[in-house]
């Protein structure tokens, strides 16, 4: 057992050498190539050669930008652009004033508030929007309830709805982000600003700048899924006649015959205006990053709230709650649980009908089963892709490959899931893939891949925050101690971001459970996931059915969280649960 | 040390319970994606019992009948025709609009066997981009579904219903249209709600059968558009869907709606009249047919062509036109046949007066006319 | 806090191995057009402790990770005992070296507690869990924490902390012992009680020690020999005693430790290797040790070891030069002046009477710690050296050294 450890080494060879340095990195580039780039340029292409993909007659033609740069699409960019400001910088301030509440107050109920942030993430735009619009709508809740909507209505079908709508689907990205950067953040910096003559205003500036990466990322983020999203422009921006960017799109790709050559001309104004959000943010940063997260980081001081801070923070998180759950939940038990709720056909009547016929519905389970089991595997496959990419981008932020990498994750999410899977379409079912014996068009397996595409970016963007504070001694220690890479980062890195990889691996559950452009264009004949069935009962005029169905998958969620963080209590050990807790 | 051996097991349990995982998922997901070879969940369960007395006419070894549909009783009519010929269906089951564009995307390599949505201005536009394989059916047509039948047999209507009939609220209302000059008058200010034909697919149809019937193919589109303008001026309401448009008229937001007839008669079988909301259905004439159709892709290979063909006359049999008329009671199944000797159901009434439009002239024009629409009427 | 050293018992000793033998043959380290390390060659004995002492910046930091295997040469070879770990045909990673290592930031795990992280570095031996118990104890016995097994490393303060570390690195007696400045976060009193932990234990683990600082007094303090690096390259390799007496260059007798340097003529021609040149200065001549080869007629620089200048008073036949006292320091032992020269300016320079402020004093310089050279450097000594760092103390090694 004393004999040296150097005389058991095994030389590795020269050959073998650049292999192993450069062999994972490269796999987790092809498998990037293969899952985003590919698609996304197939598609992009057609803007100007729609002949390749057989769209169109031309090989090469500039008639799809001449279209779309039409002066009717200005006003449509310019309102994409400023919703998407408002919901972002909103989702920041709103996201980082919950997390500043919940880790570093002792204002009541905190837990309850951060499964809030979690069950945001749970309503489809879908819901959001439904429940605005039975509440504001003419004989709506309000109406009914003898308060006059008519002024509320007014203002909410328009920029104000939308960037609230979107602020509050983008909530739980900055929350995330945000918390865990903050989780690592320890007081001490702020100390320092208040000893060196700095109110407390002053202190937290520091904890800001501090804080900065993550609140960029997040900005970036909800800017860019908002510039993309297509729920609430199809729905109340649309009612609204607030017209957006993807709306434009959304005309081009439904009718018949389907104009993608458009679709991916505006493909590419999207693409340019999540270019601007990482531009400013690598402006802003200037590649700073700040490693606080490690051994010398103390636990943090819980600030006791006052009485009138304390009521004015619960009264804010509630409001958050009412405007993010309240409103989808009551859209959805109105539609679910009651049968002519604020409707002229009767008093509302409490009915479980909808979810006695979904329960016992054979065309749920299969569905609910296939969903579950992607979004499980997905999950898993996206937070490991993600910690690389977090780690690509944390370490090489600077160099021409983060950029790169940063620039690639933001486009996917910039270009709405529909276009997105078909670019998918185009890249995997071209006859020349056949040719070379790639068959995956049409099974789970691309569909699968389409869902860690669809998920990786705001996975990644999720980790970012704290693989970025992690500091490098940790693992190396381990490995100078005699732990070996995979022991290393198991023992050492993974216990100080088990709390953030839980927190991406249930938002990418939950996501992708109920993922909709994706799964309708890609999933394998005979096997629909769930999401395609609600849609396909809402648009069957079965608003009871279609919401019952979606409740009990939220419901499925739910479940799988809780379970989640039943074993995390149960199963992690102390020492990972004390890392970014408040004493 | 007792402490670090116990502590340190422990986080190994818990490292390899994570790591674990993975690996569990990945072996389930094979068999995922294995339920997807035979059929889907729901139907795996009928593949085996019939397929032993099934009197395929395939003769040799069958291949499965990727079936892209958005019609609410597509799942029992597949289950159906796997029962009685033994070939396995795999279903991909949407509505028509993101079918239409999975179909568009696939233009290069098309993975669908068959196509089956409401509307035949798509089908035209397929049958013109050369992927619609020809066939003429077995089935006798009544004198509507031969009207709807394209004369190069590019595709196949197999139902029919019309666009739009308009559903009201007897409770609020006693005044009952007898033209489409009626909605223009000051009665109806107000109170008369559409669909969007940007969002909802049977309206377009709509939108384009009043412009035919108003000036016919070469005046038709500028008599329309006086029309939608007049009916705007009188206080025309835009909701999205079908849907959309009789939750406000539940709500009493309108008192007309425009709306397709099966969602009308789906309504009608939904709801118990009470004294504040009694809908009624009228028709004017004349309504446009929207057919339900059936198209075939023309790179079937050999065995798949044969298999679609089977499919279709299916669907026209008797057999699978009662299945047809069951399958979706509240919603699709609400349609006029339009095969000889089948009877609709009894709810909806005999097929109002009604015009067909030509697809191949109409159907290109919708990108352009729903944009007008989009900016002249909606705002 | 108790500070008591428990060195491993007898019986623990005889199963001690011999350090690594270390050898670094012409390592170059370079990050993009930039050289860390610029061949770079030494050998470092089994159980000798070598302090690789030099500025940020002079790519002591990226020899030791080379050393440990966190990074990886550019070209060039490191053995350990014989073994090659580093050549262009083998990267050994450093789980499989047998090393061990402090870091600059302690480095330990939050999640685990003290014990967890001692015990970690165990684990690669198939130590039975009683003996890795019985060892985890010892170790932080040795570094005085045994009463803190169960606390996790935020508890603990920064002194504390680093001990940990040490008995981290120690536990699994390793037969290298690396150190990345241990000690530059932590304050003067901890700084020099900790020091003596680590000098003696890792002595008592007989494993071989390499160990980075940029402070000379620590340098001196520790090591059997003292590596100097400049911009990537070694400029010396030698006792402590030697780089003290004969530096091998203005670098090095300015990075460990001058009390100022003066403005000077030579009188005489010299060798770089000579014994002495003679220069001269304001009031007569001096022999000095030459550093560079002078010509007679040159102007030189002379670097003033603190301890080679003696105050005497400005009448004094033996003064080589006179100035005026500008500042002073009570030092217990006696008084450290700032004296202002015609020549330049003289910092630190002791004596056990004090001269007040303004006083006109003489210097007498001792010949041996005078060092000359043709590099007229910069007015601060420190300013190419460790101007950007923390100060060094200057006095300190001297009186350590040479006292």
């Amino acid at each position: 057992m004393a004999e040296g450890v150097v005389g058991r080494l095994r030389p590795r060879v020269g050959s073998w050498r650049s292999v192993l340095r450069h062999g994972p990195a490269s796999a987790v580039w092809a498998l990037l190539v293969a899952i985003l780039i590919l698609p996304i340029a197939m598609f992009l292409v057609i803007a100007i050669s729609p002949r390749l993909l057989g769209q169109g007659d031309q090989w090469f033609t500039l008639r799809a930008f001449a279209r779309v740069l039409s002066p009717s699409l200005l006003p449509a960019a310019v309102n994409s652009v400023s919703v998407a400001l408002a919901a972002g910088v909103g989702a920041v301030v709103v996201g980082a004033a919950m997390a500043w509440l919940e880790q570093r107050t002792d204002l009541p109920g905190r837990r309850l508030w951060s499964g809030m942030m979690f069950s945001l993430m749970l309503a489809p735009s879908y819901l959001i929007a439904l429940g605005w619009e039975r509440l504001l709508e003419p004989a709506g809740v309000l109406d009914v309830l003898g308060l006059h909507a008519a002024w509320l209505r007014g203002h909410f079908y328009g920029p104000l709805g939308v960037s609230v709508v979107l602020g509050v689907k983008g909530l739980p990205f900055a929350y995330l982000a945000i918390a865990g950067a903050l989780r690592g953040l320890g007081d001490e910096f702020e100390d320092a600003a208040r000893v060196h003559g700095g109110g407390p205003v002053t202190g937290l500036r520091i904890s800001a700048s501090l804080l900065a990466p993550a609140f960029w990322s997040a900005f970036a983020i909800v800017f860019a899924e908002s510039v993309s999203d297509f729920g609430v422009a199809d729905t109340l921006a649309h009612d609204a006649h607030f017209p957006v960017l993807t709306y434009t799109l959304y005309t081009a790709i439904d009718a018949f015959p389907v104009d993608f050559p458009v679709a991916a001309a505006i493909g590419w104004v999207l693409l340019g205006l999540a270019g601007l959000a990482i531009l400013a943010q690598n402006l802003a940063m200037r590649g700073r990053a700040y490693q606080v997260l490690g051994g010398r980081t103390r636990q943090v001081r819980r600030r006791h709230l006052g009485v009138v801070p304390r009521l004015s923070a619960l009264a804010g998180a509630t409001m958050v709650g009412i405007v993010g759950v309240g409103i989808p939940l009551l859209g959805a038990l109105a539609a679910s649980l009651f049968v002519g709720m604020g409707t002229l056909a009767a008093s509302p009547t409490l009915t479980l009908d909808n979810y006695r016929r979904v329960l016992e519905s054979a065309a749920l389970h299969a569905p609910l089963a296939y969903s579950a089991e992607m979004a499980f595997v997905t999950a898993f496959l996206a937070v490991g892709l993600g910690l690389v990419c977090a780690r690509a981008l944390s370490t090489t932020g600077n160099r021409l490959s983060g950029r790169i990498l940063d620039l690639m994750l933001l486009t996917a999410v910039a270009l709405p899931g529909i276009v997105f899977a078909a670019g998918y379409i185009f890249t995997y079912n071209l006859p020349i893939m056949n040719r070379m014996g790639i068959h995956i068009y049409g099974t789970s397996l691309l569909l699968l891949l389409g869902y860690v595409a669809t998920a990786l970016p705001s996975t990644a963007r999720v980790l970012v925050g704290s693989v970025s504070q992690l500091q490098s001694s940790m693992g190396q220690a381990a490995r100078v101690h005699g732990a070996g890479a995979i022991r290393a980062w198991f023992s050492s890195s993974l216990p100080l971001l088990a709390r953030p990889i839980l927190n991406a691996w249930l938002l990418t559950f939950s996501a992708t459970l109920l993922e909709l452009p994706v799964s309708q264009l890609l999933y394998p004949p005979g096997s629909p996931p769930v999401s395609v069935g609600i849609t396909k009962a809402l648009s069957a005029y079965d608003l009871g059915g279609g919401t019952a169905m979606e409740v009990v998958s939220i419901a499925l969620v739910l479940v799988v969280m809780g379970a989640t963080w039943l074993g995390w209590r149960l199963l992690a050990p102390r020492g990972w649960k004390r890392i970014g807790e408040a004493r | 040390m007792s402490l670090t051996g116990r502590i340190n097991r422990r986080s190994l349990v818990a490292v390899g319970l994570i790591g674990l995982t993975p690996i569990i998922a990945a072996c389930s997901t094979p068999s995922a994606a294995s339920t997807t070879v035979p059929s889907a969940g729901t139907q795996a369960s009928n593949v085996a019992a019939p397929a032993a007395g099934a009197s395929s006419s395939a003769g040799g070894s069958t291949v499965p009948l990727v079936v892209y549909s958005a019609q609410g009783y597509d799942s029992a009519v597949t289950k159906a025709f796997q029962a009685a010929t033994g070939i396995p269906v795999k279903l991909v089951d949407d509505s028509t609009g993101p079918l239409l564009t999975r179909v568009a995307a696939e233009k290069n390599n098309p993975s669908w066997n068959v196509l089956w949505v409401d509307g035949d201005t798509a089908f035209a536009a397929l049958d013109q981009q050369g992927q619609l394989a020809d066939y003429t059916p077995q089935a006798t047509f009544t004198a509507a579904g031969a009207k709807l039948q394209p004369s190069d047999h590019s595709y196949v209507s197999v139902s029919t219903t019309v666009m739009p009939g308009i559903i009201y609220n007897a409770a609020r209302t006693t005044t009952v249209p007898a033209s489409w000059q009626d909605l223009l008058g000051s009665a109806y200010q107000g109170q008369v709600g559409m669909n969007d034909p940007a969002q909802s697919g049977p309206t377009y149809p709509f939108v384009a059968g009043m412009m035919n019937l108003l000036g016919g193919q070469s005046n038709g589109e500028t008599a329309g558009k006086a029309y939608f303008g007049k009916l705007k001026a009188n206080g025309l309401k835009v909701f999205a869907t079908n849907g959309d448009t009789l939750h406000a008229l539940e709500t009493g937001q309108i008192n007309y709606g425009l709306i397709q007839s099966s969602a009308i008669a789906g309504e009608l079988l939904k709801v118990k009249p009470t004294a504040q909301f009694k809908p009624k259905a009228v028709y004017l004439p004349k309504a446009t047919l929207l057919p339900g159709v059936v198209g075939i892709d023309k790179a079937n290979s050999p065995q798949a062509m044969k298999e679609a063909q089977e499919f279709v006359d299916y669907v026209l049999s008797p057999a699978g036109q009662k299945v047809m008329l069951t399958g979706d009671a509240q919603g699709d199944s609400n349609f006029w046949p339009i095969v000889q000797g089948v009877q609709a159901n009894s709810n909806l009434g005999a097929l109002p007066d009604n015009q067909r439009i030509d697809p191949y002239f109409w159907g290109p024009k919708e990108g352009e006319i729903n944009s007008w629409f989009d900016q002249s009427i909606k705002q | 806090m108790t500070m008591a050293l428990n060195l491993p018992r007898t019986d623990d000793a005889a199963d001690l191995r011999a350090g690594h033998a270390v050898r670094v043959r012409d390592a170059v380290r370079t990050y993009g057009h930039l050289a860390a390390l610029d061949r770079v060659s030494f050998d470092v004995a089994p159980g000798e402790f070598l302090v690789l002492l030099g500025p940020s910046g002079s790519g002591k930091s990226t020899l030791l990770r080379c050393l440990a295997g966190i990074e990886r040469l550019s070209s060039g070879a490191v053995s350990l005992s014989g073994a090659p770990v580093n050549d262009e045909r083998t990267f050994v990673p450093a789980e499989r070296r047998d090393l061990s290592m402090v870091f600059q930031d302690y480095a330990l795990w939050p999640h685990l507690t003290v014990a967890q992280n001692v015990a970690f570095a165990l684990r690669r031996r198939s130590v039975a869990r009683d003996e890795a118990g019985r060892r985890v104890t010892e170790a932080l016995d040795q570094v005085g924490l045994a009463h803190k097994v169960d606390r996790h490393p935020n508890e603990l303060s920064g002194g504390e902390q680093q001990r940990v570390a040490l008995a981290r690195a120690v536990v699994g007696r390793p037969r290298l012992l690396l150190f990345d400045e241990p000690l530059s976060n932590l304050d003067a009193h901890l700084r020099e009680r900790l020091r003596v932990q680590i000098s003696t234990l890792t002595r008592a683990h007989r494993a071989t020690a390499v160990y980075i600082t940029h402070d000379q007094s620590e340098a001196f303090a520790l090591a059997d020999r003292i590596g100097v690096l400049d911009r990537g390259r070694l400029a010396q390799l030698d006792t402590p005693e030697a780089i003290y007496h004969r530096p091998a260059s203005a670098f090095v007798a300015r990075f460990t430790g001058i009390s100022g340097s003066l403005e000077a003529t030579a009188c005489s021609s010299a060798s770089a290797g000579a014994e002495w040149v003679s220069v001269r200065l304001r009031r007569g001549e001096l022999r000095a040790r030459p550093m560079d080869g002078i010509d007679g007629g040159a102007r030189v620089t002379l670097l003033v070891r603190p301890d080679a200048a003696l105050l005497t008073t400005d009448t004094d036949p033996r003064a080589i030069t006179t100035g005026r006292v500008t500042d002073i320091a009570y030092r217990g032992r006696g008084y450290d002046h700032v004296v202002d020269l015609g020549e330049g300016r003289l910092t630190g320079v002791h004596d056990r009477q004090a001269h007040p402020r303004g006083s006109s004093v003489g210097v007498v310089l001792d010949p041996a710690g005078c060092h000359a050279t043709l590099d007229p450097g910069s007015s601060d000594p420190l300013d190419r050296s460790a101007g950007a760092e923390s100060t060094p103390h200057l006095p300190s090694p001297v009186r350590g050294v040479a006292a």
